[in-house]
């Protein structure tokens, strides 16, 4: 049993979606995050992200739209795990699945299909009725 | 799956891993089971010397018993958390010098010794009554009894109580250890204002015929001997420094009843059944009454002393909460201006 509440992962793709006005996801992106907001606020939940994905972007945003979010920082240890991760493991979300297991993050906010092979609960993107147009991509998850 | 403009598509080759856990997927962390080792050894090791050598209570020995747990705990974990733990130490250590350092100047800062007002206040309390004379008439016999010894244990929890809890919470989880030490350091702070401001006689000195206070009958002062009755003794050793530095008349407020309250508030959240939650509250009430019953400090100091705690609380999970809303306003304006 954790004392802390349980944290959502925000992965690149998210973040990238998140933070790029021209991103097709970013309504998407945006209406999740602010729900997501809503439960760190009411200290339901801690919102994350790996030191990799939050290196190039801003302060200014950093300390704005992600100002709730903290950082994991990956270590060489970490890295050094992701190199020896099973077959199959992507080389690009490997780190993320090693911060995920050693962490034990349960929910992972993300546009990468990929993540729902995985045994993580994924953030609904999806929007809400009353939203404006979509961009009539697939749900990843509900 | 057909590729859709933003989204990643799954490769075939990588479907291999469905369902699978990620714990599964990466290597054992190795060094979590050499941590683990380890700090079960030190339970061991810790057990036996307080069995053959004493509890430690000085502040030295205590702070050494922590520091080698500590190295245990944070065995193979990355530099960082490291450099983190460091930083916390000193924190650490600053915080105990300094409340030592007030702690023992305190008595000798000219405020006015309070004498009979704290005794009247409990007096007030008690219809007429001295709770600890009453206390002790009807209990106290030469022969150790039973409430003796749990007086005597409980009294001496306060040495271990609070430090195992900020040690499994520094091995744990950092968020909750800072969020226990800023209100343990509240309580700290405040604490030796008082003791500044309030120097207060204990019922065992303001009854005792080496002083000249004499305001209630004789009291038995034996707080050890029901620990020892059960086997126990304490490990004190003198470091000739400033941490040695005592003070008789920090009574006001009494932080074996604060102590015995802040630890079972930290946890309340967590803690589900209600009755699980007035179990938990009742070693607060056991404690302040063996603390009277041992003649060591007032009802009073430790009304006090609670009333302090929850303040303390109060005050930090206004302003944690007060945190939460004000970054979670920037993150609202932030995403906003992206729009």
């Amino acid at each position: 049993m954790s004392l802390d509440p349980p944290t959502v992962l925000l992965d690149r793709t998210f973040l990238a979606a998140l933070l790029d006005p021209e991103d097709v996801n970013h309504l998407r992106a945006r209406e999740a995050y602010l729900r997501l907001v809503d439960e760190y606020e009411a200290n339901r939940l801690l919102l994350a992200a790996t030191s990799d994905d939050l290196h190039h972007v801003p302060d200014a945003q950093r300390r704005g739209a992600l100002a709730p979010v903290f950082t994991l920082h990956v270590a060489g240890q970490h890295r050094r795990a992701a190199a020896k991760a099973a077959e199959g493991v992507p080389d690009d979300l490997a780190v993320p699945v090693v911060l995920v297991a050693r962490e034990r993050i349960r929910r992972i906010a993300t546009f990468d299909a990929r993540w729902s092979a995985f045994d993580v609960d994924l953030v609904s993107t999806e929007l809400p009725p009353d939203t404006g147009p979509d961009n009539g991509l697939d749900q990843l998850s509900n | 799956m057909s590729s859709t403009a933003g989204v990643i598509p799954v490769d075939e080759g990588e479907r291999a891993v469905a369902a699978l856990r990620p714990a599964a997927l990466v290597p054992v962390d190795t060094w979590r089971w050499v941590r683990i080792t380890l700090m079960t050894t030190y339970l061991a090791v810790y057990l036996w010397w307080l069995r053959t050598k004493g509890l430690p209570i000085d502040r030295i020995s205590v702070a050494i018993a922590l520091g080698i747990f500590l190295v245990c705990a944070f065995v193979g974990k990355p530099g960082r958390q490291w450099a983190i733990l460091v930083g916390d130490v000193v924190l650490y250590a600053v915080m105990w010098f300094s409340y030592e350092m007030t702690r023992g100047a305190a008595d000798h800062l000219g405020m006015p010794l309070q004498v009979e007002s704290v005794r009247n206040l409990d007096r007030w309390l008690f219809l007429g009554h001295d709770p600890t004379v009453a206390l002790q008439d009807r209990y106290w016999t030469p022969k150790v009894q039973w409430y003796d010894q749990v007086a005597s244990f409980t009294y001496y929890t306060h040495f271990v109580f609070p430090i195992i809890v900020m040690a499994v919470l520094w091995a744990t989880s950092h968020r909750q250890w800072a969020r226990f030490m800023k209100r343990f350091a509240t309580l700290l702070g405040v604490a030796c204002v008082m003791f500044v401001l309030l120097p207060t006689v204990p019922p065992w000195m303001a009854s005792s015929r080496k002083f000249p206070y004499r305001i209630v009958p004789p009291l038995e002062r034996q707080t050890y001997r029901g620990f020892y009755d059960l086997g126990f003794k304490g490990f004190v050793k003198s470091w000739q420094s400033a941490l040695d530095w005592g003070n008789t008349v920090a009574a006001m407020p009494s932080l074996h009843a604060s102590f015995a309250l802040i630890v079972p508030a930290f946890f309340l959240p967590w803690i589900r059944p209600r009755w699980a939650k007035a179990l938990v509250l009742c070693f607060p009430v056991v404690m302040l009454v063996s603390l009277v019953y041992l003649a060591e400090h007032w009802v009073v100091d430790g009304l006090v002393g609670w009333a302090i705690v929850g303040s303390s609380f109060w005050f930090w999970n206004r302003a944690e909460a007060r945190q939460r809303t004000r970054r979670a306003t920037r993150a609202r304006d932030g995403v906003a201006m992206l729009a």
